[in-house]
């Protein structure tokens, strides 16, 4: 569906569906329609991120290597120009070429900041500087307009985030953020339609700050690869797995909705037999949580998400078999129990859905 | 009632009076996975963990190298376990695609054999002839399977015998016709994939490997702007000119950006290259911030041309 024509067909045809009559604004949807003609591939925004972030890295490289980093109140001032004119740049121009430039200046201004906030380090402490970054990301994400914004703002937040707790020795607080996120991306996935119905700007930053939670979470799970093993103290990590579990479980629950599975016997029993397949997985969290990121990217299809889960569980089951805590052997009869697990369950499944088999050849 | 994307619905909402639920509605009939999707999702999720945790667990247990086993015990619960994921090829009530993941079970076991036999005899480990061995034995059943996972294995395989055996016993051939066979290697099978798959691609393997083969090129080309002059240099400049025309045609035949962008990103690192080799630190880094965002703005400015041209002759 392209043109404003056939989605007023649409409309129409809809309109049959309903009691009450359905209202619709046809100039302000030819003028969106308008808007979004210039369509971005995939490819076209890891090119804009990607030039971006490298450009910005080599102007870096061009400050150190000047000595311009030394003078810092200059650092703070040109930071504070490059974020402007990026914004600015972004403002005024809604074509995507412009993009790099400006995600460029974006980036550049950032780290001038970090460099020229030194100068007021002896008066407050770096995590005053950590907070200024989220609020500046979140400013940023209101005023953003468009994906390669959104999704570099939420990714710069939660890296300011990371580093509030990285300075402060607050490791603990891994776990915590980590949880906090699993309910984040379960929001964010599961209420796609309150939230996009809610504002016009929560319609624009929906999809760019759910890639932006999305890879920040992979990327924390990535440095921050505990195992219950690791964690044998009274710690917060010690509930993650539960929390990731019941994500999972809920999803779970989702699906059997579209099922329409009805008794409740039948729920516990499908509940408790993927609980028992995934309790030996629990010894590798993240191997965990790229099966929940796998579920919640399949059930509203985002594509994005399912490559990057997929690839995320076959690096994790890679770096688990490198993990020293635990023996190789205990790690081999986790792994065959969980797989012999999954094979009894997808023999029930096909008993159960004999017919399908032979029309999916 | 005719499908709509989310992007449609999305404005939709913004404009109209639809209810909360009705959007809901409207994105579960048109984006979010159906009953149908589902139920081959299922099958293939527990396929794929149940056969992929088994055998990696296999293969951790042997590489435990426990020594309360024998030899003779070791090697037959190998072979037995090999035996097995024959065997189910064979029952012909078995669906396809459970056949094709148990030949894929079977390639894996197939090297745990080896390194096992290995282990017990001394033979090496890392020896480029346990990986012979392992490619040239599993070679009948991707050949049978023809599933991609397992082409994906056997290439893998094949590139780390020809690495070992350049590192093991032929450490003296010239640099660059080391990488020209690499690259004519993973050039070939690249054009071989993209034929046997015209009628029906996989997509995702056909983006692997033509990354896969580009990011070779670049990586010798690179090494070409550091190391200078070589009498093998106009061999492996030549396939690399190849390599760039086919992927460029490509991307041009399937309407696709990727394969283009892939191209465009390759010469930027090597310009980019070129000019860390050849320019003073002084201007180097400014010229670099400028000359990336410039012709990464270029490249996409480019791709949404050739996107726009393309969506036009659909």
């Amino acid at each position: 569906m392209k043109t404003k024509e056939t989605l007023i067909a649409f409309m129409e045809q809809f309109q049959k569906t309903r009691t009450t009559p359905l209202e619709y604004d046809v100039e302000a949807i030819g003028t969106a329609f308008s808007q979004t003609s210039e369509k971005e591939s995939l490819t076209i925004k890891i090119l804009s991120v990607f030039g971006g972030l490298i450009s910005s890295l080599a102007f870096i490289a061009f400050i150190f290597t000047s000595g311009f980093h030394n003078n810092e109140g200059s650092s703070l001032i040109l930071g504070l120009v490059f974020l402007v004119v990026s914004l600015v740049i972004n403002k005024a121009s809604k074509k995507i070429i412009t993009d790099t430039i400006s995600i460029s200046m974006y980036a550049i201004g950032i780290m001038l900041l970090a460099i020229g906030l030194n100068f007021i380090r002896n008066s407050v402490s770096d995590s005053v500087i950590c907070l200024i970054f989220t609020v500046i990301t979140l400013l940023t994400l209101l005023i953003a307009n468009n994906f390669i914004w959104g999704f570099v703002a939420t990714l710069l937040f939660n890296v300011s985030i990371y580093l509030l707790f990285l300075i402060n020795d607050a490791l603990y607080l891994f776990d915590f953020y980590n949880s906090l996120l699993v309910f984040v991306l379960v929001y964010l996935f599961l209420n796609e339609a309150k939230i996009i119905r809610m504002k016009p700007l929560f319609f624009k930053l929906y999809q760019p700050v759910r890639t932006g939670f999305f890879v920040s979470y992979i990327a924390l799970l990535y440095t921050n690869k505990s195992t219950i093993l690791w964690y044998l103290g009274f710690r917060f990590s010690n509930a993650y797995w539960l929390i990731i579990l019941i994500g999972i479980g809920f999803l779970i629950w989702k699906i059997m909705a579209i099922f329409e599975v009805d008794t409740q016997k039948k729920k516990l029993l499908i509940l408790g037999s993927s609980c028992i397949a995934l309790l030996p997985m629990l010894y590798s969290n993240a191997i965990l949580s790229m099966i929940f990121l796998l579920l919640l990217s399949f059930y509203v299809q985002y594509r994005t998400g399912i490559v990057l889960s997929i690839l995320g569980f076959v690096y994790f089951l890679i770096e688990y078999y490198y993990q020293l805590s635990i023996s190789l052997l205990h790690k081999s009869l986790v792994l065959i129990a969980s797989g012999i697990m999954f094979l009894v369950l997808y023999y029930f499944i096909s008993k159960k859905w004999p017919t399908n088999e032979k029309t999916q050849q | 009632m005719e499908k709509i994307d989310r992007e449609t619905i999305g404005i939709l909402s913004q404009h109209s009076n639809l209810t909360e639920a009705e959007v809901a509605a409207l994105l579960q009939a048109n984006c979010y996975t159906n009953k149908a999707l589902w139920e081959k999702f299922i099958r293939l999720f527990l396929l794929a963990l149940g056969v992929g945790f088994s055998v990696s667990g296999v293969v951790f247990f042997f590489a435990y190298n426990w020594d309360l086993l024998s030899k003779f015990v070791k090697l037959s619960i190998i072979l037995l376990l090999l035996i097995t994921s024959i065997a189910v090829i064979l029952v012909p009530k078995t669906a396809l695609l459970v056949k094709k993941i148990s030949l894929t079970a079977a390639a894996i076991l197939v090297g745990v054999l080896f390194a096992v036999y290995g282990q017990i005899y001394q033979t090496g480990a890392d020896a480029y002839d346990f990986f012979l061995a392992w490619t040239v034995f599993c070679t009948l059943f991707v050949i049978v399977g023809d599933f991609a996972p397992l082409w994906l294995l056997y290439l893998v395989l094949s590139n780390t015998t020809f690495g070992l055996y350049m590192e093991q016993a032929a450490s003296d051939w010239p640099k660059f016709i080391i990488l020209f066979v690499f690259l004519s290697f993973n050039f070939s099978a690249l054009i071989l994939a993209t034929y046997f798959t015209k009628k029906k691609p996989v997509v995702w393997f056909l983006y692997l490997l033509a990354l896969a083969t580009t990011g070779l090129a670049t990586f010798g080309n690179a090494m070409v702007i550091y190391d200078g002059y070589d009498a093998y240099l106009p061999l492996f400049v030549g396939l690399t000119l190849l390599v760039y025309a086919f992927v460029i045609w490509q991307g041009w035949q399937t309407k696709t950006s990727f394969y283009l962008a892939l191209i465009a990103l390759s010469c930027i690192v090597l310009i980019t290259t070129f000019m860390i080799e050849k320019m003073d630190t002084d201007r180097l880094f400014l010229t670099l911030t400028i000359f990336i965002v410039l012709s990464v703005t270029a490249t996409i400015k480019g791709l949404l041309t050739l996107q726009k041209k393309w969506s036009n002759e659909n």
